[in-house]
């Protein structure tokens, strides 16, 4: 009965991610294409300034043109939406006939091991702090770290990123901006996994510094909350040890964290656009930022279909998990 | 290579974020997070291990960008891609180099083509390549490879012509249209030469023959049609086509790519590589102006091409060891350009009354202090143009001067009511002016601009699009009254007035003259008149500007002069600026760069170091 009702829950959740994902994919289409601009003439005007004749440069648009979608907005739809039932993303029009796959999977791969290692180390950093802040929350160390957490959640990542490209790479070049030292023979060799890892720990850090302190705050509030629920008195009253009290807590305490952290993994497909700027990163924010500003219309659709993909799949992921792990949440009428 | 393109590309497939705001450090103390500690420590140990290219590459390392061409590891090599990875001056080559002059537009630098003969009618051209020029893989450089290199640029736009090789260093260039001489010429010498080994299996076995019958007075109209579908089928997919590893016939070869950097090595097989200094090329990717000076301030760029920079940021770049600049000349200029379908900006008093209250210096001062000129008056072309073509012409030079302002706003029929200019409705003169997001200098300048022209009684303000291709797009469909233009896109007079007397303005090139199109319609948003009365005639200046592309000598002088005074005395555009090409060099690492207004500053690097510039310290 309990496994009937979760497989109806499931199949009723997937429905609805199609069907938000469809709706998503629809809205996003036809905004794009509504967007002024022409890839066209802002290619155009690019070349003239590179020296072109009119005629020259309207010549060589002309092979951009062959990679624009025609026939009527319907019908542009239409074929979209064949080709993406077949897994197709289309072509890039400004990378002409260079696979919107392709050009996705390689931002994404760059994306993702930063944001994740980001978004691991500020949720790492923000519980634990927290926890910290809240226990010690009339002391100077707890009010420091509040102070700390709501400083640093004010600061924007674009800020801190530039804070950090001014002091670590420019006035004191103990990093570099980049992905990874392009003369290194790529592989897995220890100098090539080095260089990934030490281009990645500003963009990373700046990430985390910027994003820890709302974890942080949260946590201290979760925690300070949980601290005053009747079964940790029950507890306390009862002799429990300090850590079992703390696990107690901790156990509670984290769930409306545990929320945002799913989230935000689903939310890190979209890559962080001024970090990325600030770090030269060639990831998921680079390219939707250099693909808007280009009005390339398949390489936008597809990267917007992948955060929404994403994001809906981290939210259904993230209810399906709350389940197992808080045993209050039950489905089909249970109650405890 | 055009000045203005960091300025404005995107190119690179990439848009340029200017700011002119220098974000300079400021003194925070970083968390001390145990966690971040250990993560800057053990990143402190791998840079030592990982390195750097500048730092920890060979001193034989040359360190750049290409402002023309984006970084992009999926792209193919293929000069052609938009994104493709082959660089200028590197791995691309052309049959030969342009000098960008502004007196002799068919002077080019012998490259890959050693020398080359123009019929005296224009329409042949005979190419002997370099007997030295080889591959990357050993194999020489022949005719068949150029005969190739002109089938791919003939499918991707390039007026018909047909090839026949004449022995493996010889080739005949003969136009199938009836462009003009120098035209003709242009498109043959910048064809970038690609190796046949690997493009000839691509191309169609009918291909030439296609060639022939699109342009044929015998083929007919279905026939051309078709040959012209196919030409352009076989151009739109050989753009994502190229070889797995790079077949170069210029100084470097690729060897590696990955999203911030493109490696090149030197060819050992290039025909002059004794010249070559550096053995290994770096090609930085680059989003915006703000990584540009990033790179600058740590020293890694040897060479950087314009870059849009304040005062303060240039002193900082400066302030580096061995950063310093070179200077050449930009046929580029910005003005504001007047979309007369709106009015009251129909009125020429009104127009001249607008550039009398303008104080170009001070906006120059403002915009572009460290790579802008203010011009000297508005003729449509840069003042080293016009030095060429108009001396001794009677220009009215436009100096600020208010009190000038307000004679022409009275001879337009406006009146100052309150201090404040109104149109014969009674409402306030307005000249609210557009500007694209992220043209910072635009910005800068802009505001000093309306700050003018609200001191004289004219309600002006500030109007900024979300970016460059909405800009684009607004402006086509005649939105703004008035806006930022750039102008004067030369070297070449006929490339210039086409800025101003083109499409812009209602006229299409069509064969040897153009055809004018009422305001509004086919992108016509300046909607000048189609003629206009100057020196006691009547005339067409979008025809007469059309007529640049095939006349020569003493008729196109005489053609440009006439241009230029009508432009300067109707001012369908007004220039502000010109802009120069400022560069930047290092020479901590390698010395001997091209000195100010050398033909080379219009080229890549790569160019230069063929003609022996480029030298290690």
């Amino acid at each position: 009965m309990r496994m009937m009702a979760n497989l109806r829950y499931l199949a009723t959740s997937l429905l609805r991610a199609f069907l938000t994902i469809w709706v998503v994919c629809t809205f996003t289409f036809f905004l794009i294409k509504l967007m002024p601009g022409d890839p066209l003439e802002t290619a155009y005007e690019n070349l003239l300034m590179q020296g072109k004749t009119p005629q020259q440069a309207r010549a060589l648009t002309a092979s951009i043109y062959g990679f624009m979608p025609n026939g009527s907005l319907l019908q542009q739809y239409g074929d979209y939406l064949i080709q993406l039932v077949h897994g197709n993303f289309g072509t890039s029009i400004t990378a002409e006939g260079i696979p919107v796959s392709r050009e996705l999977g390689s931002a994404v791969s760059w994306t993702v091991g930063l944001v994740l290692a980001g978004v691991l180390t500020s949720a790492a950093l923000g519980v634990v702090l927290g926890v910290i802040a809240a226990i010690r929350r009339d002391t100077r160390l707890g009010s420091g770290l509040t102070i700390l957490g709501s400083v640093l959640h004010g600061i924007p990542q674009y800020v801190m990123a530039l804070i950090l490209v001014t002091f670590l790479t420019v006035k004191f070049p103990l990093f570099s901006t980049g992905p990874v030292d392009g003369t290194l023979e790529p592989g897995f060799n220890a100098p090539y996994v080095a260089s990934l890892l030490s281009h990645a720990v500003l963009p990373a850090s700046a990430f985390a510094l910027s994003s820890f302190g709302g974890y942080l705050l949260t946590m201290k509030s979760s925690v300070v909350s949980v601290m005053g629920d009747d079964f940790i008195l029950a507890a306390e009253v009862r002799g429990l040890s300090r850590r079992r009290i703390f696990t107690y807590i901790a156990h509670n305490a984290v769930l409306p964290l545990f929320t945002v952290l799913t989230l935000s993994l689903g939310f890190m497909f979209g890559g962080s656009v001024f970090i990325e700027n600030a770090f030269n990163y060639p990831g998921m924010g680079q390219l939707l930022i250099s693909s808007v500003g280009q009005r390339d219309y398949p390489v936008m659709n597809g990267a917007f279909l992948l955060i929404t993909v994403a994001v809906i799949v981290a939210n259904l992921l993230a209810d399906l998990l709350y389940t197992a792990i808080d045993p209050r949440v039950r489905r089909g009428g249970e109650r405890i | 290579m055009l000045s203005n393109t960091a300025h404005h590309t995107s190119g690179e497939g990439i848009m340029h974020l200017h700011s002119l705001k220098h974000c300079g450090p400021h003194p925070r103390n970083l968390a001390k997070s145990p966690v971040v500690a250990a993560m800057v420590g053990a990143a402190m140990l791998l840079s030592g291990c990982g390195g750097s290219a500048s730092a920890g590459a060979s001193s034989r390392t040359f360190t750049t960008i290409d402002e023309n061409q984006s970084i992009n590891v999926n792209a193919p090599i293929n000069p052609y891609n938009q994104v493709a990875n082959m660089f200028t001056g590197y791995n691309k080559e052309q049959l030969a180099w342009s000098k960008y002059s502004i007196s002799d537009p068919t002077a080019y630098a012998p490259n890959i083509a050693t020398s080359w003969n123009l019929s005296a009618d224009g329409h042949t051209v005979t190419v002997h390549i370099n007997p030295k020029a080889a591959w990357s893989n050993g194999a020489a450089v022949t005719s068949d490879d150029v005969k190739a290199s002109l089938a791919l640029s003939i499918a991707n736009g390039t007026s018909a012509m047909t090839a026949k090789t004449a022995g493996a260093t010889t080739i005949s260039v003969t136009q199938n249209t009836d462009a003009q001489a120098s035209t003709f010429l242009s498109n043959v010498l910048t064809t970038i030469v690609v190796p046949s080994s690997f493009w000839n299996a691509k191309i169609p076995k009918n291909f030439w023959n296609e060639v022939s019958l699109e342009t044929s007075a015998t083929a007919t109209e279905a026939q051309k049609k078709q040959a012209s579908a196919d030409i352009a089928a076989f151009g739109k997919k050989m753009t994502s086509l190229g070889p797995k590893k790079d077949i170069s016939c210029g100084p470097f070869s690729l060897t590696r790519v990955n999203p911030s950097e493109a490696i090149l090595a030197k060819n050992p097989n290039f025909f002059d590589s004794s010249r070559i200094a550096p053995t290994q090329v770096v090609l930085k990717s680059y989003n915006s102006n703000q990584q540009i000076w990033t790179y600058l301030k740590s020293g890694q760029l040897d060479v950087a091409p314009y870059t849009a920079t304040s005062a303060s940021m240039l002193k900082s770049i400066l302030a580096v060891h061995g950063n310093s600049t070179v200077e050449g000349v930009s046929f580029v200029s910005a003005a504001l350009a007047f979309n007369q379908n709106v009015k009251p900006f129909d009125n020429v008093w009104v127009r001249r009354g607008v550039a009398y209250a303008i104080n170009r210096a001070t906006a120059t001062k403002i915009g572009e202090s460290t790579s802008g000129t203010a011009s000297d008056t508005t003729t449509g072309m840069v003042s080293k143009v016009n030095d060429l073509y108009l001396k001794g012409a009677h220009l009215n030079d436009y100096a600020y001067s208010p009190s000038k302002a307000a004679e022409c706003f009275s001879k337009a029929g406006l009146k100052k009511v309150d201090g404040i200019w109104r149109t014969t409705d009674g409402k306030p003169l307005t000249v609210n002016i557009q500007v694209a997001n992220g043209f910072s200098d635009w910005v800068a300048a802009g505001k000093s601009i309306t700050s003018d022209l609200t001191a004289v009684g004219v309600s002006s303000q500030l109007n900024t699009s979300a970016d460059y291709a909405t800009y684009l797009s607004d402006l086509a469909q005649g939105k703004f009254p008035v806006a930022f233009w750039l102008a004067a896109l030369g070297p070449d007079a006929y490339n210039a007035y086409q800025r101003v007397y083109g499409t812009s303005n209602g006229w299409t090139a069509s064969g040897s003259g153009a055809v004018h199109s009422a305001a509004g319609k086919n992108g016509n948003w300046m909607a000048s008149p189609e003629h206009e009365q100057y020196d006691g005639s009547s005339i067409d200046p979008g025809e007469l500007a059309a007529t640049l592309q095939t006349t020569t000598g003493a008729t196109k002088s005489d053609t440009v002069r006439k241009l230029a005074g009508l432009t300067n005395d109707q001012l369908p555009i007004f220039q502000i600026w010109d802009y120069k090409n400022l560069q930047f060099v290092n020479t901590s690492r390698f010395s001997n760069f091209p000195k100010n207004d050398s033909w080379l500053l219009h080229n890549q690097p790569g160019v230069w170091m063929q003609y022996g510039y480029i030298t290690k310290k």
